[in-house]
């Protein structure tokens, strides 16, 4: 019997779901990608988060989004037009866990290598949270357009399962 | 240990320093004056000198492979429920050489015991400086916290608050004599169950995984704590 995976490779199907995942909340994040270009506008985010971990957010709106981790190697080159700040975080509620790595537009860079940066490491098959917001340190524009190029692997779904 | 008692007001309600002289004077123990001590997967001790001219100090650290509840503070707990709480107290980071954004830990906190935490002062680093972040329970906030940061300055700096139940403003100052200008002023409502501040903990707590990475054994220094129901403590 000839047994035949097709697992996805990159970039992977958007899921059906019953309800609308605009990134407003925990509940609703949007599945990231792959390879893929994410752009945006926190202007138009949810008020759901109000710190990450010990980071205030000073009532700044955030766009939420989700991937489950295999294989990760993705770098994320961030760009934005006001005070940002892009977090990567286990857990996503009102007050969120503290973030596991992260990078704010007064860095020296705007490239995130996220298994290099993470603390704890990224363990495969686990669910993390991208949140889009502003810069803690420097809340001054506090909301605004942003864009993230996903390069190389964030997470890997499964499109199908066939044993033949 | 003696306790530095500032002028006083009728509604002083603790005013804790480390005054006395070098090793000869300064205690071996935060308690008394102090209610308590927590110190798990972290250490207190009180040290020299002081703040503005005191001799003692209490210095802060989290240990090497310390979790997220790890704390070194001490409690102030005044034995009866506070509906308008006023607190200063100094902290010096300096030690925290380099230190980003994701070296947090947290400094202070208030707690109601009807309603968990009510106020808590965080440090982290952001493009070379350092920051206090601050979180306050506003239950007419739909996510219930107001947050904020103001920059701090390079070594001591005196940070005082003025808390109240109900429909009021939270008050910061940050580096700031004038009780007429707060450095943030943070309106606030809470409801019945925040009945007002019961304790409040002043110490390095709560360190995020890459605080213990990078600062394990690093001690914080803080004195001159004082809290107040009314009066604008000031230094």
């Amino acid at each position: 019997m000839m047994k035949k995976i097709c697992a996805a490779a990159i970039l992977a199907a958007f899921s059906t779901v019953a309800f609308a995942q605009d990134g407003l909340t925990c509940a609703t994040p949007i599945e990231a990608h792959s390879n893929s270009t994410i752009t945006g506008d926190t202007t138009a985010g949810g008020n759901s988060i109000a710190q990450i971990g010990l980071l205030p957010l000073s009532g700044a709106k955030s766009m939420i989004y989700d991937f489950t981790a295999q294989g990760l190697n993705a770098t994320l080159t961030v760009t934005g037009s006001y005070d940002w700040g892009v977090f990567i975080v286990q857990t996503c509620n009102v007050t969120t866990s503290n973030p596991m790595t992260a990078i704010t537009n007064t860095d020296a860079t705007n490239v995130l290598d996220l298994a290099a940066t993470a603390t704890p490491a990224f363990v495969d098959g686990n669910h993390y949270f991208m949140i889009v917001s502003t810069n803690p340190g420097q809340p001054t524009n506090p909301n605004g357009p942003y864009q993230i190029v996903v390069t190389d692997i964030l997470p890997v779904s499964l499109q199908s399962f066939e044993v033949l | 240990m003696n306790t530095k008692m500032k002028v006083l007001s009728l509604a002083l309600i603790g005013a804790f320093g480390y005054a006395g002289v070098a090793s000869a004077a300064c205690p071996t123990s935060a308690v008394p004056p102090w209610s308590s001590e927590f110190a798990f997967q972290g250490t207190t001790t009180i040290a020299t000198p002081g703040y503005a001219g005191t001799e003692c100090r209490l210095d802060s650290a989290i240990n090497a492979g310390a979790g997220g509840a790890a704390g070194a503070a001490v409690i102030w707990n005044g034995g009866a429920v506070e509906p308008r709480y006023r607190a200063h107290f100094i902290v010096n980071v300096d030690s925290l050489t380099g230190q980003g954004l994701l070296d947090a830990v947290q400094l202070f906190t208030s707690t109601s015991a009807s309603a968990g935490q009510i106020v808590r002062f965080s440090v982290f680093g952001s493009g070379g400086g350092k920051n206090l972040a601050y979180a306050v329970r506003n239950d007419a906030n739909p996510i219930g916290l107001e947050t904020g940061v103001v920059p701090l300055s390079a070594g001591e700096n005196h940070v005082e608050f003025d808390f109240e139940i109900g429909a009021s403003n939270f008050q910061l100052w940050v580096n700031n004599n004038d009780p007429n200008a707060p450095t943030k002023t943070v309106a606030i409502n809470n409801d019945a169950a925040v009945t007002g501040v019961d304790t409040s903990s002043l110490g390095l707590a709560g360190p995020t995984a890459q605080f213990v990475q990078h600062f394990a054994g690093t001690a914080v220094g803080f004195d001159q704590f004082d809290s107040r129901r009314q009066n604008f403590i000031g230094y």
